[in-house]
């Protein structure tokens, strides 16, 4: 009964003994090999440009905002299309040429399961962007066939209406179906595209203000609605798009970038706002703090302040915090080419830019 | 007043163009005053360098590019271009008009 005991004892131990070892386990490993420790980080080395275990020199920053995706060149067709759908890239010519064939062939349709019916929808629009109007017909149709009732399907049929330019008839399909689904984004939106195709600038600005008035939170729309300001030069209202833009998605440097741009455009066109250059400033700032690889920002950083310091001669405090911005930017601008490898002619277009502005003292 | 514009000034312009097909596009062209041809000036448009597509009436970056485009051809090897012109093409393929930002860039 002794040797009972021991397996008794034995057996309950044990599990005490491996979850010892598996508890310290951690720390030998961390001591015998680098990757281990570092694993713990791929989300930061991801961040940091994929590189496991670089210095922490470098500071963690959110991914710049990249319009288009980099998608893995081994990806197959369908995977492609996918990812553009969920980003919403406009890439017509691609998008035809990699999903007509999947379309075409019975066996590949069949392969894509449901899947099938959104790069129909995916294929349509392309195909319209393309100019391929018997392949939008197609989609279109199998489309229609399968749903025929569908508003989503409707508003297709408006946009390839559309694309033949018979703005009348776009109107009144969209006008049916707010009558019954007022609140339809997609629907609304398509109606100022419409006007906006028109060319009816005005009609399509107030029709977006509305839209805008019961969806605030549209990145997309207030977009829109900043590029129809800006072609009628009402700066103003376009700072104000963009304004909304950074209070939605304050950590986008682009949006800040075209901040500062509009305030700064409404400043050199002379019916902006007293304080629109330090506005300009303070965004084209921040969103070189978002984004030190961003040119645009430190250009724009560059002329503002330079702008500011011309127009503040002798301001004493004011005009040295300026005079050390501009000097900020000009050496952060060619360190930034330096480190993109930029050809010898750039660097020098803005060595001969910067001394361009050479500022007095 | 003639005006010559090279092959390569043309297509540059129209691959812009067609580079962005849903956007408006524009640029500056470049080229020389020729004053010698029998007492006519004529300007030859000798090449062209695309500016934005999208967003165009913005002054910073339009500022910085014309300062550095008139800074670098006028140093170029083969004679001095100046910019003797701007391009524009409007978003819709039938609007032909000159909106306020072209009109002030020229």
């Amino acid at each position: 009964s002794s040797c009972h005991f021991f397996v008794l004892l034995f057996t309950y131990l044990v599990p005490f003994w491996l979850s010892l070892y598996f508890y310290f386990l951690p720390i030998f490993v961390d001591r015998r090999s680098k990757i281990r420790r570092s694993s713990c980080f791929c989300a930061g080395a991801a961040y940091r440009g994929g590189q496991l275990g670089r210095s922490s020199r470098v500071p963690l920053r959110p991914p710049t905002h990249n319009s288009r995706m980099v998608v893995g060149k081994n990806l197959s067709a369908k995977d492609r299309l996918k990812a553009w759908r969920a980003s919403g890239e406009r890439r017509p010519a691609e998008v035809v040429s990699l999903a007509e064939p999947l379309v075409n062939s019975a066996t590949s349709r069949a392969a894509l399961g449901d899947d099938v019916w959104s790069v129909y929808e995916q294929l349509f629009v392309a195909a319209l962007d393309c100019g391929r109007g018997e392949l939008a017909d197609r989609c279109l149709g199998a489309l229609r066939e399968r749903f025929p009732q569908s508003v989503r399907v409707k508003r297709l049929v408006g946009m390839q209406l559309e694309s033949v330019e018979r703005f009348g008839e776009a109107e009144a399909l969209y006008a049916e179906v707010l009558a019954e689904e007022p609140t339809n984004a997609s629907v609304l939106k398509r109606a100022v595209a419409t006007k906006r195709m028109q060319g009816k600038t005005a009609a399509a600005i107030k029709l977006l203000n509305e839209y805008l008035h019961v969806f605030m939170v549209d990145p997309e729309a207030w977009l829109e609605l900043a590029d129809l300001y800006l072609g009628a030069q009402m700066y103003d209202m376009a700072a104000h798009c963009f304004e909304e833009l950074v209070l939605l998605t304050p950590h986008n440097h682009l949006h800040h970038t075209r901040l500062a741009e509009v305030r700064y455009t409404a400043a050199s066109a002379g019916g902006g706002r007293p304080d629109d250059l330090v506005v300009a400033r303070q965004h084209f700032a921040k969103a070189h703090d978002l984004n030190p690889d961003s040119a645009r920002a430190l250009y724009g950083l560059f002329m503002a302040s330079v702008a500011l310091l011309s127009a503040k001669q002798g301001a004493g405090r004011v005009g040295d915090t300026n005079r050390r911005l501009v000097e900020l930017a000009a050496v952060q601008l060619v360190a930034l080419y330096k480190r993109r490898n930029a050809s010898p002619e750039a660097l020098n277009a803005l060595r001969k830019f910067i001394d361009a502005h050479q500022v007095s003292g | 007043m003639k005006y010559e514009v090279s092959r390569k000034a043309y297509v540059k312009v129209l691959l812009h163009a067609a580079k962005y097909p849903a956007n408006a596009v524009n640029g500056v062209l470049l080229g020389r005053l020729d004053q010698a041809s029998g007492g006519n000036s004529a300007v030859q448009v000798v090449d062209a360098v695309p500016l934005f597509h999208s967003l165009l009436g913005l002054t910073p970056m339009l500022e910085v590019a014309l300062i550095q485009i008139s800074e670098h051809y006028e140093g170029a090897g083969e004679g001095p271009l100046r910019i003797v012109g701007y391009y524009h093409a409007n978003e819709r393929a039938t609007d032909a008009s000159l909106g306020g930002a072209a009109l002030a860039i020229g």
